[in-house]
């Protein structure tokens, strides 16, 4: 066993974008017979309308991501933190507000307090009654690579034994797509994180001598997804500096 | 006035994104915060740049008054009949 490896086990995840919701959906998407649908809102019916109507895009799908894939524990289940990542965040709102200035307009109060990067954390506090500590994450091309390694950290403390890491980005505005560096399309994934040593084991390391390259690279949370429907053992995917070779089914002894 | 109550409703539904509401479920003389609609202070803030954009009104958020004025959609016709007079 690598070293160098961090170790976890995945005891939940769920994903969600548009039109596809559930593993089946996921599936065929993996296997390209299902393309997302343009638009579509998620559902969220466990959150009151008074609150819901605060949620950006964004928000609706980090919290539903976030809601589902705890409900799978049970419906109060609250893991013991957070972490929310999401590499570029509300800036659909951002590019609202300053649009509003840019036009002499004042500035939405609303959204300009919900344009912040721990939006969609809050968010999901207020509604899960979620009063655990919560990191906010962005990391570029590597945000789910180190909303992970958080996790692992967050993990190796005693009395922690469950971290949920959730990922969601949305397209970029169109003034900013001549930036883009990977594939864009609305998603959000979460996963619940446990200690290595229950269960399957599920491993990451980093492969700081080699770097992929590859023209529209998919982000890190869409290849996590076919990798885990895949079944196979290994994956290796890029990242902004090095590659990560993803393992599961790995044997987990003296961990 | 009635006409001026409707448009107020419906202002406060778009500007606050109430998006499962419509002007009948907004009782006129209900509060607006706290136990009757639920709204809160961001409401109330974005409410206020909304009135002011329409209304071209002048809302101090010091004053006492603004609390009454702001405590149900007759007492915000009242005080916006009152305002935009002449304009």
């Amino acid at each position: 066993m690598d070293d160098n490896a961090i170790h976890l086990h995945v005891k939940q995840w769920y994903a969600w974008a548009p039109g596809v919701e559930d593993v089946d959906q996921w599936r065929r998407w993996a296997d390209g017979s299902l393309m997302f649908a343009i638009d579509a809102v998620p559902a969220l019916p466990f959150i009151k309308p008074m609150l819901r109507r605060r949620l950006s895009q964004l928000s609706k799908m980090a919290v539903k991501a976030a809601f589902e894939c705890l409900n799978k524990e049970s419906n109060d289940f609250i893991a013991d933190r957070t972490v929310f990542c999401s590499r570029h965040g509300e800036l659909t709102r951002t590019v609202g507000l300053l649009e509003a200035l840019a036009s002499g307009d004042e500035l939405s109060p609303t959204g300009f307090s919900l344009s912040v990067h721990n939006a969609a954390s809050g968010l999901y506090s207020i509604a899960r009654g979620d009063t655990a500590p919560s990191v906010s994450i962005a990391a570029g091309r590597d945000t789910l690579i180190e909303g992970v390694r958080e996790a692992a950290m967050l993990l190796a403390e005693s009395g922690i034994n469950t971290v949920l890491v959730v990922v969601a980005d949305e397209p970029l505005p169109s003034y900013l797509l001549q930036y883009a560096d990977e594939k864009q399309g609305p998603f959000a994934l979460a996963i619940l994180l446990s200690k290595a040593d229950v269960g399957k084991g599920c491993s990451f390391t980093a492969l700081y001598d080699q770097q992929q390259d590859v023209d529209s690279k998919e982000p890190q949370s869409l290849e996590f997804i076919r990798f885990m429907l895949s079944g196979s053992n290994s994956v290796v995917m890029s990242g902004a500096r090095c590659d990560w070779q993803w393992q599961q089914n790995v044997e987990m002894q003296n961990v | 006035m009635a006409d001026l109550a409707v448009e107020i409703k419906q202002l406060i539904i778009e500007a606050l994104d109430l998006e499962d509401m419509t002007i009948d479920d907004i009782n006129s003389d209900e509060p607006l915060f706290g136990d009757g609609l639920g709204l809160d202070s961001i409401d109330a803030l974005e409410l206020g740049l909304a009135l002011k954009n329409k209304y071209q009104i002048t809302i101090d958020a010091e004053s006492e008054n603004t609390k009454k004025h702001f405590a149900s959609v007759s007492a915000l016709v009242a005080f916006i009949s009152a305002n935009s007079e002449g304009k």
